[in-house]
């Protein structure tokens, strides 16, 4: 006889929770009920077909005989005009399904035991990361509804999510929820947030049930802000079904301060930007979450999935073309320029050589008062167009260099920068106490 | 109504719990069950008695989640469901996706016969800790294939890969589970 397993279909009923929401597709148990009557459907729709066909060829030929065929139709003068059937769209706009805002450091932080130990890192001035990158998301679905959150890439899953409710305690394997609704200073972190723990969970999908609110927290402003910063939401009823959907842009950059963060990707966790170079985050990045497009299907509680699953991709691709005019009232032209692939590109040069010249040298830290900024196409040096150097909030582009020492990547460790209002920059970073100098025009033709 | 006024619902003893509950997930509770017995009626049945069980088990209990909570009542009633019609010889069902699933099951756990409680409870949580350890693709496959039943095209499609490719990750798993099972004295 056969032996039996309901005791392991049993067991596995125990699974944890999170282990059984991270596994349920959207279901449509109607669809499959729908499917047989469709099928039915098309069966009787095949015969009827067969019969009209077998009919009609039965009697053309009596036909034919009693309707001779009618003149040929003159040619055109010009080419028939090739209607173009209108696109079918099923949503609509709806901009109370989601809206977002973001928290600032003072309202972040008053939890003063919020340390070092509590952060995603282990670097000094991580707090502030902490503080400084949360981004509330509130959505507003119907009570039937819960919403599939998404990072629509990698980099964006980056970031750790945090189911934040009224009620919540604990956290489970696929978020962790804060204790308080309002950021009343006991927000407190589980030992669990360990970027080594969270690092399993990329791109898993977040429920949030109506009423609940989405933390975003930033914890690689680097990647964050360079480019694919979007958060998909997906709303699905009881049943599976789709009923609305949209994009947010959570992410912008303020060059104004960088920080160069060693230990935390630095130890090729992450094989497209492996190895043992140093990377770069920004530490008071200017954040702008921005619901690119929230939408309902209109015909809600039905539909076909697919279709909607379309139209969300098809929402994506605006909220791509509607990013580039995220950037228009940056205050410098030359970020404004080509912001994108700028920093793209600095990313590039950071990543593949490990800090190329002049753009890896400068004291990155909180305090930073320097730094040069390499908006280079390529790593050819008379490709300098968008080399900048920034100095206590001013970017003024660098028309040429000089390097006297460079260090094992070619970086500049002495040397002096020329700016493109004459001044130059002396640069020494074998003093970390007064790593440049800068020499204004006035003095230089003296120095 | 959310999940949580619907347990101070059951925490009052006011019927209307089952009632929105129903409502909520009465949908969600016919498809874990229709997955299993592939028959309405039972399904119904096996639901109601899953709300039945909820009323007893709330309080005490206060689910975290109380869908899957709910979840797992309906699911275990109906394999039991099941279980119970195929040792009465009915066999008219479209049974053959528990059928399969057991026979999947074979490669890595032992059969009813060889399974004591205390077995039982010993797997259970090296089965939580194996697949904790799984890379989240396979163990979302293993759990949607032996929890939500569901077919090997649609985990496919859901999850972009061929037929082939989910049927040889999930024997991949199984085997792994096996061998873990094994390294812990559990033999199958």
């Amino acid at each position: 006889m056969k032996k039996t397993r309901y005791q392991a279909c049993l067991l596995i009923s125990e699974l944890d929770d999170d282990m059984i929401l991270e596994a349920e597709l959207a279901n449509v148990p109607m669809r499959r009920r729908v499917g047989h009557v469709m099928k039915r459907v098309w069966l009787i729709a095949a015969c009827m077909t067969l019969l009209a066909t077998a009919t009609i060829l039965l009697f053309l030929p009596a036909m034919l005989r009693e309707y001779p065929a009618p003149s040929p139709i003159p040619p055109l003068t010009s080419e028939p005009a090739v209607e173009t059937p209108e696109p079918v769209v099923n949503w609509v706009s709806d901009p109370t399904l989601v809206r977002v805002e973001r928290l600032s450091a003072s309202e972040a932080v008053a939890d003063p035991d919020v340390t070092e130990d509590g952060n995603l890192v282990s670097v000094e001035s991580q707090t502030q990361y902490f503080a400084n990158q949360l981004i509330l998301i509130h959505f507003s679905c119907r009570e039937d509804e819960h919403v599939m959150v998404e990072p629509s890439s990698w980099r964006s899953a980056l970031n750790p999510v945090y189911l934040y409710t009224a009620e919540g305690d604990g956290h489970t394997r696929s978020y962790w929820r804060f204790k308080n609704e309002e950021l009343d200073g006991h927000i407190s972190v589980s030992e669990e947030l360990e970027y080594s723990r969270y690092k399993d969970y990329f791109g898993r999908p977040v429920t949030v049930e109506n009423g609940d609110v989405l933390l975003w927290q930033y914890a690689n402003l680097a990647l964050a802000c360079m480019e694919d910063n979007f958060v998909d939401f997906t709303v699905v009823d009881d049943e599976g079904n789709i009923t609305g959907g949209g994009s947010i842009y959570i992410g912008g950059y303020d060059l104004t301060s960088m920080s160069k963060n060693k230990k935390y990707y630095g130890e090729s966790q992450y094989g497209d930007f492996g190895g043992s170079f140093e990377s770069f985050c920004f530490t008071n990045a200017i954040y702008r979450p921005v619901v690119l497009g929230a939408y309902r299907y209109t015909n809600e509680g039905g539909g076909d999935n697919e279709i909607q699953a379309q139209c969300l991709k098809e929402l994506h691709a605006l909220a791509l073309e509607r990013r580039e005019s995220l950037f228009a009232d940056v205050s410098s032209e030359l970020l404004r320029v080509s912001v994108r692939e700028a920093l793209a590109d600095y990313a590039w040069v950071i990543g593949k050589t490990g800090g190329w010249g002049l753009s890896s040298f400068g004291k990155y830290q909180n305090e930073t008062k320097y730094l040069i900024m390499s908006f280079a196409n390529s790593l050819d040096p008379a490709d300098h167009e968008y080399l900048l150097f920034l100095y206590e909030g001013t970017y003024r582009r660098i028309t040429g260099w000089e390097v006297h020492l460079q260090n094992e990547y070619g970086g500049m460790i002495i040397g002096c920068l020329y700016l493109e209002d004459g001044t130059v920059v002396q640069v020494d970073l074998r003093h970390a106490d007064q790593p440049v100098t800068l020499l204004p025009p006035a003095e230089t033709e003296t120095a | 109504m959310n999940d949580e006024k619907i347990i101070d619902l059951f925490w009052k003893r006011d019927e209307t719990a089952i009632k929105e509950t129903d409502k909520k997930y009465g949908r969600y509770c016919s498809t874990v069950s229709m997955s299993i017995l592939h028959n309405e009626l039972d399904a119904e049945e096996c639901v109601n008695d899953a709300y039945l069980s909820l009323w007893n088990s709330i309080p005490p209990h206060r689910p975290q989640v109380l869908r899957t909570f709910l979840g797992r009542i309906v699911r275990n009633i109906s394999i039991n469901r099941h279980k119970s019609t195929h040792r009465q010889g009915h066999n008219c069902y479209m049974d053959v996706s528990l059928e399969e699933l057991m026979d999947e099951l074979g490669d890595c756990f032992p059969s009813d016969d060889d399974m004591t409680n205390e077995l039982s409870g010993e797997i259970k949580e090296h089965l939580q800790a194996f697949l904790r350890e799984q890379d989240a693709l396979n163990r979302k496959l293993f759990v949607g294939r032996y929890w939500h039943s569901y077919s090997i095209s649609r985990l496919s499609a859901s999850y972009g890969l061929t037929e082939g490719a989910v049927e040889i990750r999930l024997r991949r798993t199984r085997t792994k589970l096996k061998k873990y099972l094994n390294e812990r004295g559990i033999s199958v």
